[in-house]
């Protein structure tokens, strides 16, 4: 063991102990670690050294667990030896995330944000991605702090600009999060319909004058329905069910237009209201291990063709993976609403990939790349050309397949 | 001979001596810390116990990256706080590796602690009429944290250290002090520990009445040490008796937080415990907080078994040449 042996010839050499506390820490042994990087922070007149041993010390600590309290007081160290150095305020801001101590979180990203240089040059590197984590950071605790629209504001900026950046872990994080709170409010949404906007709609239906309001988020239950001219007694597969009313896309149709189908929901919570508020039936279960044959066969016993197929679960791997175990040589789907997050889809693959799967089968892609706005599309919108009426297309807009379809743009005047 | 040697591992291992830690994987372990081994040759057979603690010390032993509560603080964890220390038998292979490794199993006879320092702490290793023992002090009998040697028989099944009994030892009358620590326990007399140094205090406990006497009092001799207190076990070396102690400064920093350093000394006795002599200052591996309580002999080796800043144990190995230079000095 040559760093024992460096060390008891040169006992007061912060280098020689910081060796020592490395390979104290390579073998796990973080309290032996901790002594010697202690030692060498102790011994060296290098701010850079201190400032690194220090760090790796927070890191001992942490590894240890339940030491929140000296984690925090050696990062704070740390900072205060180089207040322009990111590593600390990183691990400061990840320490402060774990207590749920938004706000502390939210202070020290803005504050890492604004003065941090750029990574520190370190013997051994620690685990810092890079300036973008703060932003990230920020990002999550503002959501906490009451701060939902900054921090949709800085989940657009990372999704827009810093993606080519991200490690694959920050990738993960931002495509779960996007999924989780959306980049826009509620409030920034598309309207839904009413009554109201009647005269304003650039494609009806048969009795579209009944319904009061629709419930989808980007009006799925419109196009479905407008595909159809307004058919009744419809049928649904709906994969990735939610609420039964809130961006619900099949209470339209069973509520007004009398469809029958069946829902699949892995949240249990969700499932319950389901079923407290919907006639239909709901299933709890995991959309990526459903035998789809036997599913179908069981609630549309009679029939091969189904109206409607809702596909949308997450991440977009899931849904592509859903999407290929449906019996499609068995069953055809008059329209399907496949939600692929093209924007938040950090492999920029599935989209296209469910694309080409959809042509192969006979599928005619009618809206591709749906969003609320001009720069999230989500989803794209297919028809089987067998099962509806062609010349309902016709008035359609023929819109390109790398384009956004902004979908109020797109259905309103 | 120099009153203050320094460096003693690497005086050791200059000398042809080795050094090596101590270690156990965690995952092997209770608590983050082994410290204080204490070591044992039973016929060749080399038995190390660890004290494995629940805490950390973090100590800015030049007051340079003092932690927020001063520069030497015990860290437990922020749900718990107490002080727990288990202890871990190992048998060490010749190169001194450890093989097999057992926390010692306390369950029969714990009871419910009632003070914060939990367990049986600095034990020392000893082998008396065919019965292992660790001899520490406990701490957590009294809710005022009175201390006492306690003597726990251990046994070794399977490779599964049990303590199969456990006896608190009285300190001879007057009983009254709040803290017996660091008896250095004889391994060859059964029973016997050098309760003080100078003037050096032998002490006889009886399993049977349960009590314990003073059988050698010698006179306090003028040297040049701060209080000498326990170490090691006392080991028979050359016909005389031998064991390492310890002196502690225990001081405050200039904001009045606690602090301490520990420095060593070997200690020589004839056989009726008269203290010939000590050797000068040293310390194991220039550390502030540095704590031995195992020697034994083993070939043509002395080995001394310390404990570094708390966190760490190691292995010496030094020659008796090097060990005879600091004791044998003219």
């Amino acid at each position: 063991m040559n760093e024992l042996y460096n060390y008891i010839n040169n006992p007061n050499d912060p280098i020689v102990n910081f060796n020592l506390g490395l390979f104290y820490e390579h073998q796990e042994h973080y309290s032996p670690a901790s002594t010697f990087y202690l030692r060498a922070a102790e011994k060296t007149d290098s701010l850079d050294l201190r400032y690194e041993v220090l760090i790796r010390t927070f890191s001992c600590y942490n590894s240890l667990g339940n030491r929140n309290h000296t984690c925090e007081s050696l990062l704070k160290q740390a900072i205060c030896l180089c207040p322009k150095k990111p590593e600390a305020y990183y691990f400061l801001t990840k320490l402060y995330e774990l207590k749920s101590d938004w706000l502390n979180m939210y202070t020290y990203s803005n504050i890492a944000l604004d003065i941090c240089l750029d990574s520190s040059s370190f013997i051994h590197p620690v685990n810092y991605p890079g300036s973008y984590a703060f932003l990230f950071q920020k990002a999550a605790s503002a959501w906490w702090v009451g701060k939902p629209f900054e921090s949709r504001q800085i989940l657009r900026l990372l999704l827009d600009n810093y993606l080519d950046k991200l490690d694959n872990y920050y990738k993960g994080l931002l495509e779960s999060n996007i999924a989780k709170i959306g980049l826009l409010a509620e409030k920034d949404s598309v309207k839904p319909y009413t009554k109201n906007s009647l005269n304003k709609v650039k494609y009806k239906f048969n009795s579209m004058e009944t319904i009061d309001k629709n419930f989808s988020q980007v009006y799925q239950d419109l196009f479905t329905l407008y595909v159809l001219n307004g058919k009744l007694n419809g049928s649904y597969l709906e994969i990735g069910s939610s609420d039964p009313y809130k961006n619900n896309n099949t209470a339209l149709l069973e509520n007004k237009f009398a469809w029958t189908g069946i829902g699949l929901e892995y949240d249990e919570q969700m499932v319950q209201t389901y079923k407290k508020h919907r006639k239909n039936p709901v299933l709890c279960v995991d959309a990526l291990i459903v035998d789809y044959e036997k599913l179908l066969q069981k609630y549309f016993p009679y029939q091969n063709t189904i109206d409607y197929l809702q596909l949308d679960i997450d991440p977009p791997k899931n849904t592509y993976e859903v999407l290929l175990s449906i019996p499609f040589d068995k069953y055809r789907f008059a329209v399907i609403t496949y939600e692929h997050d093209y924007y938040i889809d950090m492999t920029k693959s599935y989209r296209d990939k469910a694309r080409e799967y959809l042509y192969n089968l006979g599928y005619k892609l009618i809206i591709p790349n749906v969003s609320p706005d001009d720069r999230s599309p989500f989803e794209d919108w297919w028809i089987h050309p067998d099962c509806v009426d062609l010349s309902k297309l016709q008035d359609l807009p023929n819109i390109e397949k790398t384009t956004t379809s902004n979908i109020e743009t797109v259905l309103f005047n | 001979m120099i009153s203050d040697l320094g460096n003693f591992s690497k005086k050791v291992i200059r000398e042809g001596g080795i050094i090596t830690p101590l270690l156990v994987h965690p995952t092997n372990t209770i608590g983050p810390s082994l410290m204080n081994p204490s070591i044992l040759n039973i016929d060749g057979k080399l038995l190390v116990n660890l004290r494995n603690v629940n805490y950390v010390l973090y100590h800015a032993e030049d007051g340079v990256n003092e932690h927020v509560w001063g520069p030497l603080c015990y860290l437990h964890t922020e749900q718990n706080a107490v002080l727990a220390t288990h202890n871990i038998l190992c048998y060490l292979d010749n190169n001194f590796s450890i093989i097999d490794s057992s926390i010692v199993d306390t369950t029969q006879l714990d009871q419910k602690p009632l003070w914060e320092f939990i367990g049986l702490e600095d034990a020392r290793l000893v082998y008396w009429n065919n019965k292992l023992f660790l001899s520490g002090v406990r701490r957590d009998t009294t809710t005022n944290g009175q201390g006492r040697i306690e003597l726990s028989e251990v046994i070794i099944e399977n490779n599964i250290a049990k303590e199969i009994s456990r006896q608190r030892l009285p300190a001879p009358l007057p009983n009254n002090s709040y803290c017996e620590k660091n008896w250095m326990p004889i391994v060859d007399r059964p029973y016997e520990y050098v309760k003080w140094t100078n003037p050096t205090e032998v002490v006889r406990y009886n399993p049977i009445t349960q009590t314990t006497e003073t059988i050698v009092s010698t006179k306090f001799q003028p040297l040049n040490t701060r209080d000498l207190r326990g170490g090691s076990q006392v080991i028979p070396y050359k016909n005389h008796y031998l064991a390492v102690l310890h002196e502690v400064d225990l001081f405050r920093s200039e904001a009045g937080r606690k602090n301490a350093t520990y420095r060593h000394r070997f200690a020589l006795w004839d056989n009726d415990f008269n203290l010939l002599r000590v050797s000068p200052l040293f310390d194991f591996m220039e550390g502030k907080i540095e704590f031995a309580c195992g020697m034994t002999e083993y070939n043509d080796q002395i080995l001394i078994t310390f404990g570094f800043q708390d966190n760490i144990a190691y292995l010496l190995a030094a020659n008796k040449s090097t060990i005879d230079e600091m004791i044998f000095y003219e």
